[in-house]
This record gives structure tokens, sequence and C-alpha cells, in this order.
């Protein structure tokens, strides 16, 4: 393994970073954006807060909770996405629950974000039989439906996703939900090779470069999430810095780029 | 029927959630309809449940009325007092013949969760109920109703902390673990097969109530009475009647105003569709698709979504909706009290209030039927509080200085 790293023509497999929109809070944001982008995090999935989100685990739950309080509203997306390009993202992921998009009209979501330039649009909660026509909508956009696919799923499920007018999609690494450590094993390693024709970015529970090492050859990206909110959370604990804005923003740009480079960087967590 | 009604309903999950549903809908279509599911489901709501519950002719209101009839079906007489029993049986039974040995539910009030707790305390499963933590603070006498029934309350953080989260909560809690474990949902709602099998658990309501109306009158009564949340115990009622010229009259709770987070009216105009916790419906949200917060002075209305049949139903104008405010829903709940000895669960008198604004109004030939889903023991601390503050206040510091002496000693 480490021989392999040193190889001069290692490349590392890209890591898709996700933020909650809003979350600590805009200033937090912009840091943890900017850090991500400084720490070698090469995509982003910007995950648009809903109130009821059936499928985040308490961390992610709690950072959608506390951008909604904060006033996040749907009319502040564009700003959101003008940091993340401003730090320097090509490829951005908008996730979200099936209510924010049917409450604007899936028509006008897709093709809002298609105009602005969003690589892909990931709903967790609609499903393959396309009850919405979404990923019928978005076969002959730029843009791009990823649906959300479990390792594993039955042989009819994943035929289902092969009928799909699809060219990317998410691959949950285990059941459950967001949030809590997964070991990455040849079952689902096996899972993802299958996914052929597909841009594929695989994650749930990804803490470690040890896991996204695992990944390299089976995914074209490995997601990261609850890992980020846990430490922005934890830069923005009230009590810390709390009458410093300065020095908070700071502390959680720090912080996310220490950890984003721990996932990034082969040496480094070592 | 089915996965869809009109374009409302349909399992809009994630894949995680698949399979467990998949594996629901294939026991729902051959278990349930089998002969011995049945012969057992039917001893028990003979013998457990206590069923066919009465028909009641309220002579006393009646008369004090001056309109039509007035019939009470006393659902609230039902083991552990509501019709939630009705549901929660049948699908923890469903459960034990699937090989499962856990049942976990979501409870608002408690109503449900105390229902699941005793069906699992019968039928020999270990059941854990996820309530809000605010809800587990204001509803303490069904926390302790569970816990005696062997059941393990889980209070949820997340949120709001109510009924949704509890929802929430235990849906990932059944993506966790969905080998050995069975979801329980507690009303006409959620993702497909769970719409249409709790009607098919609580339709016996109405087929009972349709059977009696004949028996006692010779004829159809001329409107129902039901009170709305999720809507169980209304399409519960309903479902017999929908082919009948019934006027299907479901009351909603108007709460305290027509602000956001001062009711939980859906059907009035203030709500529009959306796609939340799996099922597409009618939902009390912003302009965002953010859910609104609701109110209402009875926990079981207090949610901003509805069933998608009653959401069908509302929309082609086979259901009729309307709302009683908190003040006309304690004002129910005390004149059928003193009129009839009759206690209404708080839900429940919502259906009360609104027939009694029109009952005056009807001919004396006609006669109507209210359904009480639900007795009004368990809303004591919240009808007390409301009718005797000050009496009530005083009441529980004597009790609670009384508990502090005797730990004390």
């Amino acid at each position: 393994m480490i021989e392999e790293l040193q190889k001069p023509d290692y490349k590392p497999i890209p890591i898709m970073g996700h933020l909650v929109a809003g979350y600590p809070d805009r200033e937090g944001f912009t840091a943890a954006c900017r850090a991500m982008a400084d720490g070698g995090i090469e995509i982003l999935e910007l995950q648009l807060p809903f109130s009821d989100p059936t499928a985040d685990g308490p961390l992610n739950t709690e950072a959608g909770e506390t951008a909604l309080r904060n006033g996040f509203k749907m009319r502040d997306l564009p700003s959101y996405l003008d940091t993340v390009k401003a730090g320097g993202f090509d490829e951005i992921h908008i996730m979200t629950y099936a209510n924010i998009l049917y409450r604007q009209g899936m028509k006008a979501f897709v093709d809002n974000l298609d105009d602005v330039g969003v690589t892909g649009i990931i709903i967790p909660d609609l499903p393959l039989e396309d009850e919405e026509g979404f990923y019928a909508y978005t076969a002959d956009k730029r843009i791009d439906a990823v649906p959300v696919v479990i390792v594993n799923m039955r042989s009819d499920r994943a035929d289902l996703l092969k009928s799909l007018p699809v060219s990317r999609c998410y691959a949950a690494l285990r059941q459950g939900v967001t949030g809590t450590r997964t070991i990455v094993e040849d079952k689902q390693l096996q899972f993802l090779d299958s996914l052929e024709n597909l841009r594929v970015y695989a994650g749930f529970g990804i803490t470690s470069r040890e896991q996204i090492e695992a990944l390299r050859g089976h995914a074209h990206a490995a997601v990261v999430g609850s890992y980020f909110t846990s430490i922005i959370r934890e830069a923005a604990r009230p009590g810390v810095n709390d009458d410093d804005s300065d020095s908070r923003t700071d502390a959680i740009y720090q912080k996310v780029k220490v950890g984003a480079r721990k996932l990034s960087e082969p040496e480094s967590g070592r | 029927m089915g996965k869809w009604f009109g374009e409302f309903g349909g399992q809009y999950v994630a894949e995680v959630l698949k399979p467990a549903l998949l594996e629901l809908e294939n026991a729902v279509s051959t278990i349930i309809p089998s002969k011995s599911f049945q012969d057992t489901y039917a001893a028990m709501l003979l013998e457990y449940v206590g069923r066919p519950t009465p028909l009641y002719f309220a002579e006393n209101l009646t008369r004090q009325l001056g309109g039509a009839k007035i019939y009470i079906k006393l659902e609230g007489l039902a083991n552990t007092g509501a019709h939630k029993i009705n549901n929660a049986l049948g699908q923890v039974l469903l459960a034990r013949t699937m090989g499962k040995r856990r049942v976990i539910a979501e409870t608002g009030a408690g109503q449900h969760g105390v229902a699941v707790a005793a069906a699992a305390a019968k039928l020999g499963l270990s059941c854990e109920v996820y309530m809000g933590e605010i809800d587990v603070q204001r509803q303490q006498p069904n926390v302790f109703l569970m816990r005696q029934f062997g059941a393990s309350v889980k209070p949820v953080a997340d949120g709001t902390r109510t009924l949704k989260d509890a929802v929430n909560a235990a849906l990932k809690e059944w993506v966790r673990d969905p080998d050995t474990t069975a979801y329980v949902l507690g009303s006409a709602l959620g993702p497909y097969p769970y719409p249409d099998m709790v009607r098919g658990f609580q339709r016996v309501i109405g087929d009972e109530t349709r059977r009696q109306v004949l028996d006692q009158t010779g004829r159809l009564p001329s409107e129902l009475f039901a009170c709305c949340g999720g809507g169980s115990n209304a399409i519960g009622i309903f479902t017999a009647f929908l082919d009948d010229p019934v006027r299907l009259t479901a009351v909603e709770a108007g709460g305290t105003g027509n602000a956001p987070g001062e009711h939980a009216s859906r059907m009035n105009g203030l709500s529009k569709t959306g796609i939340v916790e799996g099922y597409k419906s009618y939902f009390l949200q912003d302009d965002d698709g953010q859910i609104q917060p609701t109110h209402s002075i009875s926990a079981g209305l207090d949610y901003a979504g509805i069933g998608p049949e009653l959401a069908e139903l509302g929309r082609t104008g086979r259901v009729v909706f309307t709302s009683a405010r908190d003040g006309e829903v304690l004002a129910a709940f005390q004149q059928t009290a003193r009129s009839e000895g009759i206690l209404f669960a708080l839900e429940s008198a919502h259906a009360a209030a609104a027939a009694f604004k029109k009952v005056p109004h009807m001919d004396k030939n006609d006669s109507i039927v209210i359904h009480m889903s639900g007795r009004g023991d368990k809303d004591l601390f919240i009808t007390a509080g409301a009718l005797y503050t000050e009496e009530w206040a005083k009441f529980l510091r004597q009790e609670a200085d009384r508990l502090e002496r005797q730990a004390e000693r």
C-alpha cells in the first residue's frame, strides 16, 4: 500500500465534500467552503435544508435545523452557489428532499440549476420508479439527476437503475443513515464494480484516508458528508469564540482545512 | 385503492427503505387475506378489543339540540381507550406472522404508542416507541402506560421534538434493522402500503356502524362526523359509506386562529400539495416547502399532513372538511359529559363540536352519527388544566410536595 502511494503517477481519488447551505451560519459556510477547496476537496455537494429530512443522520439533521432557524430561504441559493464557485469548485451537486423540488415545480427546479451550471441533483426520496418524471426530464439536459442506490440492492432494483436514463449515481455503502462509520469491504467494492457505465460517487460513513483509498479504482469519487459537519459543529460550538466572529470563522476555516487535508493527502493522517 | 389515491399517496422513500417496504407489501397481500390471519384477528377483536363497540342513541343531546337524532359510535370503549387498537393489533399480529421479534412505533399524543405497546404485550413481541421529547414531557400519563405494558419509550431530541420527528426517528431505526423489526405506523398515511393497510384494519368501525344504524333506525344516517388528524378514525368510519347517499364530514383542528402555527387545518385552502415522509398529500408548509408548526388543544390532531386517501376524497368533495376551534371543542367535551355521561377524547370532541352546530338546523326525521374515536380520561391533565386552572395547579403542587416528602422519609 505504502509503495503504491509513492508511485510518481499516483492520482488520488477525488473527494466530494458535503456542506449544508446556511450552516453554521452565512460566514461560517463561506469559511468552510473555502477551507475545503484549500484542503484539496475537488467536488462540492451542497445540501439545501429541509424541515423533515428522512435520510439524514443526527448531525446533518441538526445542521439543517440550525440553517433554517438562522433563516435560510431558497431565494438565498444563488448567493450560496456564488460562494461555492468562488471557492474554486467546478463540479457542484445539489442535494435536497423531494418536497423542496416539488414546491418549486420539478421542471423549474431542474432548469434553474441547469442554467447556473450545477452538475447534478441528488434527491434521496425520489425513488427509482421515477414517480415525478425527474430522471426522464433530466435525460436531455446538461444537468444530471443522480439517483441514490445502496450496496447489494435486490437484482430487480439494480435492473431498474440500469433502465434509467442517467449517467451518474450516488452509492450508499451500507444501509442506515448518514453519520456513522462504514468499513469498506469486498462486497461493497463488487457492487460498485457492477455499476457499469455510471459515474459513481460512493459514500456513507467515510471518515478516513484508508476508506477512501479502498474505493480507488471502484468509484469515481468518495463522498464525505457528516465528517465535515462534525468538524464545523465542533469549531462553531457555542462558548467557543462566541463574541469574536472573526476568530470563530477563522477556527472553522483552519479546522475544516486540516480535516480536508487528512483525507485528501496520502502522507498526512498516518 | 392501492398505491395511489388520485395523484396522492405513492412510495417516496430513499432506496434504503425500499427492501423493507417491498417485504411488507408482499406480507400485506399474502398474509392478511389468509383465513388463519383473519380468524385470529377477528377473535382478538371480539375478545380482547371488545368489538363490536356500541352505537348509542344520545336521547338527551337530541332533545336539547332539537334537530336530527344523534347517534354516537362509542369507539372509545375499545380496550386501551381509542380506535388505535384495531390497527395496532392488526399490524403487530402481521409482524409476528412475518417472524419479526420486535415492533417499533412512533407516537404523538401517545395513544397509538399505548395501543402498540398493549398489542405487543399480548402477542409477545418486544416494543420500542419513539416519541418527541416535548410530547414525552406533556403526555406523561401515556408514557407511564406504555412502560406498564413493557414497552421502552425512546425520547426523540431532533427537530421540533414532536410527532413528525418521532416518525423520522422510527423510520431510521427501521432502516437500521429491518430483518428482525417491523414498523407499526399509527395512521392511514406514510408510504404505500401503510395507508392501504391501516384503512383495511380500521374500516371495521364503519362496517359495524352501518349495520348498527340500519338495525336501530331502519335507514342510513344523513351525515357522519369524524375528527381528522392523519385521519385513520375518519377513513375507518367513512369507508363503508363511500357509495351511500350519506354526507361525510371530517373535522380538523381549528386551534386558536388561521395563522401558521395556530391550527392544523390542511383542507381549508391553507395547505399545499407536497411530498413528505414518504407520501404525496396536502401539507401545511411555507413557500419554500418547509413544513410549518401546528397547534391543537388535542395532541392527536396536531399534525401538518393528512392521509392521502382523505386528501383525494376532500379534493373530489366526497368528504366535506370543516374545523372546530379549541374553545368550541372544550364546550362540546363538557356538553357530552353533562348531557350523556360520556367523556369524549378532545380529538373526538372536534366531531361533536361540528355536529352540534349543524344538528339544530336539520330535520327531526334525519339521524346523524358522531364518531367518538376515543374517550377522554387520557386528557385529564389538559382538560382539568384548561377548565379549572387554579384548582388543578394547586392540586399538582400538593401532589408534588407530597411525593417529595414521601421520598425524604
